[in-house]
C-alpha cells in the first residue's frame, strides 16, 4: 500500500539531489488538488453516466461529522440502486475489441471475486465533446435537469423558523433559499444533486441538526420529497477572552473570524474584546465580502481538501477560524469544521497564555552591531500550532545590531539571522521562558566580497549587464546553487558581498536590450577577496523578423512593440518595419531569449522563445494575436427592478470539466470583478481566454452577484470563446 | 484499517461507485507515476490518468483476482500510455518556437524551464525499463517492494534498474553540460 513516503534507504539519493530529478519528478506528480479534481472527474463520469441510465434516484441527507449550533452541513449524497446491467453481446463486443487491439491486459487467473452487472459504458463517443459522455444500455436517457427541494425549518418544537436560509451547495456556492413565515422553503437546484452536494442551513441564534437522514426520491420530473429540518434555539456566539494565569478579563485582545470555504475565505470580521467579553455576529449566509480588494485571498495554512481517501466525504471544504492576539500573549487560534464546536468553544473563556519575549543582538566577531540583519525564528520541534512570531518593529536589526519578539510560546526556537554581506549562518537554539526575557546575541562572520568590471570589447563599461557567481561544485557533486543577480552599474562595476571563500565561476549577461545571453567568462580557481576580475562581453547580433497577425481574420496587426526576456532579464523594444508587412528586431545576441508581442487591444502573446545560434541567419517568427474577451449584462431582482451597485465577479471553474448537462469545458482561466451601474448593467472586460490547445473550443466560467449580508447568487452555466465575447446575460437575483 | 483493494472492488460491482473513488484516489500518484514515465508530459499524464481509472472502471467485470487491482491497473495504464505516445507522435511536429509561459517572470521562467527541459530530455533518453522505476520511487513515493509488484519483477532488479537508471541520467547530464559549456 502506498502511504506517501518512500520506504527503506536509498543509497543513492545525494546524487540525485544533485541533479534536480527528485524536485522535478515531485513538481511533476500529483498535489492534493489533482488528486481530488481527478477522483470528482472520474466518479463524476460515472455518476453522469448511471444519471442517464436511471429515471429515479435516491438522494439522502446525512449529517456531517458534527453538525451544528448556528449552522448545519450536510452532505447529499446520491447512492444509486446498482450498476447498470450489460448486455451479453455487449460484453463479447468489448472482449473482441479488446483481443483485436491486444492492448488491454486480458482477465487475470483466479476465481470470479463477483458476478455483479457490469457498470455504464464510459467511453467517449467519436461525435466530439458536444456529445461526449457516459451511455448505459439501450442509449443514453435524459436526467432530470433540475431538482426542486423543498421543506420545512422549524424548531424543536414545530414552531418555524423564518428567515433561516438553506444553501444547496455545488463545489464552492449554490442555489439559496429563504425560509418563510410558514417555516417552508423551496429551490430548485440547477443541476441533479451529485455525489458532493451540501445543504447548508444557517439561522440566527439556532443550531443546526444532527443524526438525521433523509431518503427521497426524485422523480423524472424533478420534483423531490420534502425535507424537513428541526433546528435547535439557543446559540451564544459571545465570548470572553481571560488572562490564563490571573482568570482576570483580558482588554484589547483583538479577536477575529474567518470563514473559509473550500480553502478560499470568504468572510471575516474583527471585533476587540472588553471586560465584559466580545461578541461575533457572523451574518447568516457567512457572506460579507470585503471591499476592496474582492479577490478572495488564499489561506496558506488551509486544511486540503483532501484529507485522506476514506474521509474524502467529510472533508472539511468549509472552515471556521478565530484569532485571538494581544501583545505580549500567545496568540490563539481556533478552528472549527462546524459552528456547533464554535459555539461550544465560546461558552467557555479564550484563556491567553502570556509568552516570552525574546531580545536578539546581532554583531560582528569584533562586536560591532550589524544592522538590517533579517532574524527569523521557528519552532525547534514539530510545529504544534498556526501561530506567528512577531516583532512589533519588524525582523531587522535597527542601528544598534537589536530586535524584539514578543509573544512567544515557551519552549525550544531555533533563531535564523541573515545578512546580506555576511557569511550564511546554522542557526541557534533558544530556550523561550513563559515570563521574562530572553536574549541572545549572534555573531556573523562577513563574507569575501568579489567585484570587477563589465566591458565590451572595445572597453566600454556595459551597465546593467547581469551577472551570477557559481561556487565551484565540492568533489563528487554537479552543480550548486548560483548566487546572483547582480547588476553592473553605470560604470560596468559589479560586486558579489557574503561569499564563502573558494572557487567560483562568475556567468554574465547582456543586458536584455542587446540579448539576453551572452558569453559567460569562466574563472577557475579564484579565491574571492584576493582580486578583482574584468569580464568583456562580446556582441554577435542577428535580426529577428516578426509577423503578427490578428487570430480572427489573419491581418497583419501593427504596430507592435516586444518584450524580450533572457537569463539576463527583460527589455522593451519597438521592431522597425520592413516594408512589406513584417517587423525586425536588429541585434538579437545568440543565445537563450524568449519574445512577448505587446499591441495595444489584444492580449500579450504567449511566450516564444527562440534560440539564435552564432553565424545562424535570420530568424522568421510568426505570431498571432487575440483580443481580449469581454462579458457584458444586467442584474435584476426577482421583480425585474435593476440591482445597482452590486458585485460581480466572473471566474474559473476550479473542478467538474463535465456540466451535468453533458458540455465538456475547460475553465476560462480569468477572475474578474465589477460593479453594476444605476441601471444594473456591467461590463467584464480585458478577460484573458486563452485557447485550449486540446480539442474543445469552450471555456467555462460562472458570474456571481454579491450582496453585502445577502447570500451569493451564481449564475452558472455560462461558456466563452477566445477572443469573442458574451451580451447582454440577464441575471435574476431572488 | 482502510479496506482492502479486493473489498472496494466487490463493493464498486455491486453498485457503490464511491468505492471506486477510494480506488481511485488511493491508486492515482502510482497510475499517474506510470503514465507519466512513459508519456513524460504532464497534461498528458493527467488526462491519460483519467482515461485509465474510467477504463478500469468499464472492465471491472473482467478483473479476476481483485487482490491484483493495482497490477491489473498498471497493465491499462501502461497500455493506454503507449496508445497515447502512438498517437501523440502521429500529430505533433517540431515547432521553431515554443510556447513556454503565458506569464512572465522571465529569469525564473527561463531558468526553470531550461533546467525542466533539461532533466525531461535526459529522461527521455534513458530506456523505460529504467526510467518507470525512478519515476515511481521519486514521484509516486512508492517502496521497492510495491514497484517490483507494479511492475512484475523482482525488488532486487528494482533497485539494479534504479542504479543504471541514475547513473546512465547522471552521464546524460554531464554529457549535456559538455555540450553546452
Amino acid at each position: 500500500m502506498n502511504t506517501g513516503e518512500p520506504r527503506g534507504p536509498d543509497p543513492a539519493e545525494p546524487d540525485l539531489v544533485d541533479t534536480g530529478l527528485k524536485p522535478f519528478l515531485r513538481s511533476e506528480g500529483l498535489g492534493p488538488e489533482d488528486r481530488i479534481r481527478l477522483h470528482n472527474q472520474v466518479v463524476g463520469r460515472i455518476q453522469a453516466a448511471r444519471l442517464r441510465t436511471r429515471r429515479i434516484f435516491t438522494l439522502s441527507l446525512v449529517p456531517a461529522a458534527a453538525a451544528g449550533l448556528l449552522l448545519g452541513i450536510f452532505l447529499v449524497k446520491i447512492l444509486m440502486l446498482g450498476p447498470a446491467p450489460r448486455e451479453d453481446k455487449d460484453r463479447g463486443a468489448e472482449e473482441a475489441s479488446t483481443n483485436t487491439h491486444g492492448t488491454d491486459p486480458g482477465p487475470t487467473v483466479g476465481p470470479p471475486v463477483s458476478v455483479g452487472p457490469k457498470p455504464p459504458d464510459l467511453r467517449d463517443t467519436p461525435a466530439g465533446p458536444e456529445s461526449r459522455g457516459m451511455h448505459g444500455p439501450g442509449g443514453p436517457e435524459t436526467a432530470p435537469a433540475a431538482v426542486t427541494v423543498e421543506g420545512t425549518v422549524t424548531d424543536p418544537l414545530g414552531n418555524p423558523v423564518p428567515d433561516a436560509l438553506v444553501l444547496g451547495l455545488k463545489e464552492l456556492q449554490g442555489d439559496v433559499a429563504r425560509v418563510d413565515a410558514s417555516g417552508h422553503f423551496h429551490f430548485r437546484m440547477a443541476q441533479p444533486p451529485r455525489m458532493h452536494t451540501f445543504l447548508l442551513v444557517s439561522a440566527p441564534a439556532h443550531r443546526g441538526l444532527r443524526d438525521v437522514l433523509y431518503r427521497m426520491e426524485v422523480d423524472a420530473g424533478g420534483a423531490a420529497a420534502p425535507v424537513r429540518l428541526r433546528m435547535e434555539t439557543g446559540l451564544p456566539l459571545d465570548g470572553r477572552v481571560v488572562d490564563g494565569e490571573t482568570r482576570q478579563p483580558l482588554e484589547g485582545a483583538v479577536v477575529e473570524m474567518s470563514v473559509f470555504w473550500g480553502g478560499e475565505e470568504i468572510c471575516r470580521e474583527s471585533v476587540a474584546s472588553l471586560r465584559t467579553g466580545f461578541r461575533l455576529q457572523p451574518p447568516p449566509t457567512f457572506l460579507s465580502p470585503r471591499t476592496p480588494p474582492l479577490r478572495l485571498a488564499a489561506f496558506p495554512h488551509a486544511p486540503t481538501p483532501y484529507q485522506g481517501e476514506e474521509m474524502l466525504a467529510a472533508a472539511p471544504q468549509f472552515l471556521l477560524q478565530v484569532t485571538v492576539q494581544r501583545r505580549g500573549f500567545i496568540p490563539r487560534i481556533l478552528r472549527f469544521t462546524n459552528a456547533a464546536d464554535l459555539a461550544r468553544a465560546l461558552s467557555r473563556p479564550v484563556h491567553m497564555l502570556p509568552g516570552g519575549r525574546l531580545g536578539v543582538r546581532v554583531v560582528t566577531p569584533a562586536g560591532r552591531p550589524l544592522q538590517d540583519a533579517i532574524v527569523s525564528l521557528r519552532p525547534a520541534a514539530a510545529f504544534s500550532g498556526p501561530f506567528t512570531y512577531k516583532a512589533p518593529l519588524g525582523p531587522r536589526t535597527d542601528s544598534q545590531g537589536r530586535v524584539a519578539f514578543e509573544g512567544i510560546p515557551p519552549g525550544r526556537i531555533w533563531v535564523k539571522v541573515f545578512h546580506a554581506h555576511t557569511l550564511p549562518q546554522a542557526g541557534r537554539r533558544v530556550e523561550i521562558a513563559r515570563r521574562g526575557q530572553t536574549s541572545v546575541e549572534v555573531s556573523l562572520t562577513p563574507g569575501e566580497v568579489l567585484g570587477g568590471r563589465v566591458t565590451d570589447p572595445r572597453g566600454n563599461p556595459r551597465a546593467g549587464a547581469v551577472l551570477f557567481a557559481v561556487p565551484a561544485p565540492p568533489a563528487g557533486k554537479e552543480s550548486t546553487q548560483a548566487l546572483g543577480p547582480v547588476l553592473a552599474g553605470a560604470d560596468g562595476r559589479f560586486q558579489f558581498s557574503g561569499l564563502k571563500p573558494g572557487p567560483y565561476t562568475v556567468h554574465a549577461y547582456h543586458v536584455p536590450a542587446s540579448g539576453p545571453e551572452a558569453v559567460a567568462r569562466v574563472l577557475p580557481g579564484l579565491h574571492t577577496g584576493t582580486r578583482k576580475v574584468n569580464i568583456v562581453l562580446a556582441a554577435s547580433p542577428l535580426d529577428l523578423f516578426l509577423t503578427v497577425k490578428d487570430s480572427r481574420n489573419s491581418r497583419r496587426i501593427d504596430p507592435v512593440t516586444v518584450l524580450l526576456l533572457g537569463p539576463g532579464g527583460r527589455a522593451v523594444r519597438r521592431p522597425e518595419p520592413t516594408g512589406d508587412g513584417r517587423w525586425v528586431l536588429k541585434g538579437i545576441s545568440p543565445g537563450r531569449t524568449a519574445i512577448q508581442v505587446l499591441v495595444p487591444g489584444y492580449l500579450p502573446s504567449t511566450l516564444h522563445r527562440i534560440r539564435p545560434a552564432p553565424g545562424q541567419g535570420p530568424l522568421l517568427v510568426e505570431i498571432t494575436l487575440l483580443r481580449p474577451s469581454y462579458v457584458t449584462g444586467l442584474v435584476v431582482d426577482s421583480a425585474g427592478s435593476p440591482l445597482a451597485g452590486v458585485v460581480v465577479t466572473g471566474g474559473r471553474e476550479a473542478m467538474e470539466p463535465i456540466r451535468p448537462d453533458g458540455r465538456s469545458f475547460h475553465p476560462a482561466g480569468f477572475l474578474r470583478s465589477t460593479r453594476t451601474d444605476a441601471e444594473g448593467r456591467f461590463t467584464l472586460t480585458g478577460l484573458r481566454v486563452l485557447p485550449d490547445q486540446g480539442t474543445l473550443p469552450e471555456r467555462g466560467f460562472s458570474l456571481t452577484v454579491l450582496r453585502p449580508g445577502r447570500p451569493p447568487h451564481t449564475h452558472d452555466g455560462l461558456y466563452l470563446r477566445p477572443g469573442e465575447g458574451l451580451e447582454r446575460i440577464k441575471i435574476v437575483v431572488p | 484499517m482502510a479496506d482492502p483493494d479486493a473489498e472496494l472492488v466487490r463493493r464498486t460491482l455491486k453498485g457503490d461507485p464511491e468505492a471506486y473513488g477510494v480506488l481511485v484516489l488511493r491508486h492515482s500518484d502510482f497510475v499517474h507515476g506510470l503514465v507519466y514515465g512513459i508519456l513524460l508530459h504532464r497534461e498528458d499524464a493527467l488526462e491519460t490518468t483519467q482515461a485509465v481509472f474510467l477504463r478500469g472502471y468499464e472492465r471491472l467485470s473482467h478483473l479476476r483476482d481483485a487482490d491484483r487491482f493495482r497490477s491489473w491497473l498498471g497493465r491499462i495504464a501502461t497500455s493506454q500510455a503507449k496508445n497515447r505516445l502512438r498517437s501523440r507522435r502521429d500529430v505533433i511536429a517540431d515547432t521553431p518556437a515554443e510556447i513556454i509561459s503565458n506569464t512572465a517572470e522571465p529569469l525564473e521562467i527561463l531558468v526553470e524551464a531550461e533546467n525542466r527541459r533539461r532533466l525531461r530530455r535526459a529522461l527521455d533518453r534513458i530506456p523505460e525499463k529504467n526510467r518507470l522505476p525512478l519515476v515511481l520511487r521519486y514521484q509516486s513515493r512508492m517502496g521497492y517492494q510495491e514497484i517490483a509488484e507494479a511492475l512484475d519483477i523482482p525488488a532486487t532488479t528494482v533497485r539494479s534498474r534504479m542504479y543504471e537508471g541514475k547513473k546512465m541520467l547522471r552521464d546524460e547530464l554531464k554529457s549535456r553540460l559538455k555540450e553546452t559549456r
